[in-house]
């Protein structure tokens, strides 16, 4: 039954793999990963290491790229940076995901007055601007750090995975099979947990690729406005806080170019996984 | 469609009244006392710590904030009815008054970004569509996807470096030379480089979306029945397939607004735009609670009303959807 409704998984991935941007996003993600795990083996610099001798050096054989205003390896900065913002972005959708599934699963699968409860909150939390609620949020911590910034995101991001969820639910709950399985006497948690959200699980993929996208954006945005990340805790987004002076802009573009071509770069990548995915799981979209 | 109009509006009220819940709960959760920070201006500092209490005291039951929350909630509401968003904790003017000289300003930004935005997606994802695969469909979708990838304050600060800093030809930063005061094309000036900014990743969604649409109808039965009449391809493109195209694209104008307030926070304080979201980030920079909560409040329920907009438009314009 599971197969009907949900393609062989070889064809899935037989039809991820003709997408040869996703290829090449796949392999610039692996080495990103890769350059981030390994960061502290690939550079023989600290990121925090000042050196108040070579400030603001430009890129060179001794810094690949270059120095920041305190003297910092740049290139140093940018790989432990990766660390920081990719995981950032993994452990903040997780929390998305789990969220948004539990509540888009009740929600459709009970129904009633629970469904419409749900949704209302759902639809309340959609009207903010995910940035600004963020930002707000952030705002009144005393200190933020990486971690409450994954929780921030995390638990603020959920309500567009919820909405998915809940309309696959909807349309699933109607099949036979939910309905067989019923009749043999499964329990509401077996029906929502061991049948219904193995199919939902394709949309869920697709949503939390493009989400790992959209929370590296916030996190970085937020770093960059000085709210997120704090100096000196190296993010992509808060490498280029320093740019917002017009001197650092113009004559320092090795401090706050790479950094933004990374997150664009990364970003990119998972869009162009994330759209092959969407076509894999289905393919008459 | 009545029946739907009246349901789509009462079910707005419930989203109004969690909207008011979680602003409500933020305010409470936000560190500081207000009334110490009311009474921080005032002569207080000279006051005996006696009197200080007594008059925080005093102060708190006249606000009501001895009442438990739920009373407190509806006192909150009663105020917000008579307009009454609370008053700045740095600036101590009311939110309202240092809110409304901030609004044309970002009108002014949003609107030309929502103007570029739509028509230049609209018309190049539908040539996109038209002529799937050619060398225009693979370039804008590239370009899309980068518009969607990159960061907009990087993309702001990349606008800045070649424009303002290589090139020369628009300022960064302002809204008007103060040397020249505010003028009409100092103005337009200014607002080239944050409006195009801010238009950027809300074209290529919309030229995404446009294309994909446009895809979906051209495939229709009608539209093979249109060229089987013998209609010219430009009368069955415009006609038949464009209409039906536009429907999806204008469900989804009503999400845009939302992408802009999130998008003019960061614009505007990268050109340093006197507009509504500068005053929200610099009210986060000052921990000043009241604007920022009154910020959210109001831009939540702009969304909300705008979302409930386009769904009864939408309702007019699409008679194919029968609501019952």
């Amino acid at each position: 039954m599971l197969k009907r409704i949900f393609p062989g998984e070889s064809k899935v991935v037989r039809r991820f793999f003709r997408h040869k941007l996703a290829i090449m996003g796949l392999i610039i993600l692996a080495i990103f990963g890769v350059l981030a795990i390994l960061a502290p083996w690939i550079t023989s610099y600290q990121p925090y290491e000042q050196d108040f001798l070579n400030l603001l050096q430009p890129p060179s054989r001794e810094y690949i790229l270059g120095t920041d205003s305190l003297g910092r390896d740049v290139f140093t900065r940018l790989l432990f940076a990766g660390r920081i913002s990719l995981s950032i972005g993994i452990v903040a959708v997780s929390i998305q995901v789990f969220i948004g599934t539990m509540v888009g699963l009740v929600s459709g699968y009970f129904g009633g007055k629970v469904d419409m409860i749900f949704q209302r909150i759902t639809d309340a939390l959609l009207c903010f601007p995910t940035l600004l609620i963020i930002i707000t949020v952030a705002a009144m911590l005393e200190r933020t750090t990486i971690y409450t910034i994954m929780l921030i995101i995390g638990l603020l991001g959920w309500p567009g995975l919820a909405r998915l969820v809940r309309a696959e639910t909807l349309k699933l709950r109607e099949f036979p099979f939910v309905e067989a399985s019923r009749a043999i006497g499964c329990t509401d948690l077996m029906l929502m947990f061991k049948h219904i959200l193995p199919n939902v699980i394709g949309p869920i993929i697709v949503a939390a690729t493009f989400g790992v996208a959209g929370a590296i954006i916030t996190e970085t945005s937020l770093s960059f406005l000085g709210i997120g990340v704090q100096l000196p805790t190296p993010s992509w987004g808060n490498m280029i806080y320093s740019a917002r002076s017009v001197s650092v802009l113009e004559r320092n573009p090795w401090i706050w170019l790479p950094p933004g071509l990374m997150i664009a770069l990364c970003v990119l990548s998972i869009n162009f996984v994330g759209d092959a995915l969407r076509d894999a799981f289905d393919p008459r979209n | 469609m009545q029946n739907y109009i009246i349901r789509r509006i009462l079910i707005s009220i419930p989203i109004l009244f969690f909207i008011t819940i979680f602003i409500f709960i933020l305010i409470e959760m936000a560190p500081g006392d207000p009334i110490a920070a009311m009474l921080m201006g005032d002569e207080q500092f000279q006051m005996q710590i006696d009197d200080y209490e007594r008059m925080m005291e005093i102060q708190r039951r006249r606000l009501g904030l001895d009442q438990p929350p739920h009373v407190r909630y509806f006192l909150w509401i009663q105020q917000l009815m008579r307009g009454n968003l609370g008053n700045s904790l740095i600036y101590e003017d009311s939110v309202m008054e240092m809110i409304a000289p901030r609004i044309l300003p970002t009108m002014l930004i949003m609107s030309i970004a929502l103007v570029i935005s739509t028509v230049v997606g609209v018309i190049v994802g539908c040539i996109s569509a038209i002529r799937q695969y050619s060398v225009l469909d693979y370039s804008s979708t590239i370009v899309s996807f980068i518009g969607i990838s990159v960061p907009n304050f990087f993309l702001a600060l990349l606008f800045i470096y070649i424009f303002s800093l290589v090139l020369g030809i628009f300022p960064s930063r302002g809204m008007y030379n103060i040397r020249e005061g505010i003028t009409f094309a100092g103005v337009a000036r200014h607002a080239v480089l944050p409006s195009l900014v801010l238009s950027w990743d809300m074209m290529a969604h919309n030229l995404r979306y446009t294309r994909s649409s446009m895809l979906d109808v051209i495939k229709q039965d009608y539209i093979q029945t249109a060229r089987s009449k013998g209609l010219s391809e430009r009368i069955v493109m415009y006609k038949h397939a464009f209409r039906n195209a536009m429907l999806p694209v204008i469900t989804i104008l009503g999400l845009r607004l939302q992408m802009l307030f999130g998008g003019s926070v960061i614009i505007e304080t990268v050109f340093s735009w006197p507009g509504l979201g500068r005053l929200a980030i610099d009210a986060v920079y000052n921990k000043d609670y009241p604007v920022i909560m009154a910020f959210n409040l109001i831009i939540a329920v702009i969304v909300l009303f705008s979302n409930l907009l386009t769904d009864i438009i939408y309702s007019f314009i699409d008679p194919r959807i029968k609501y019952d």
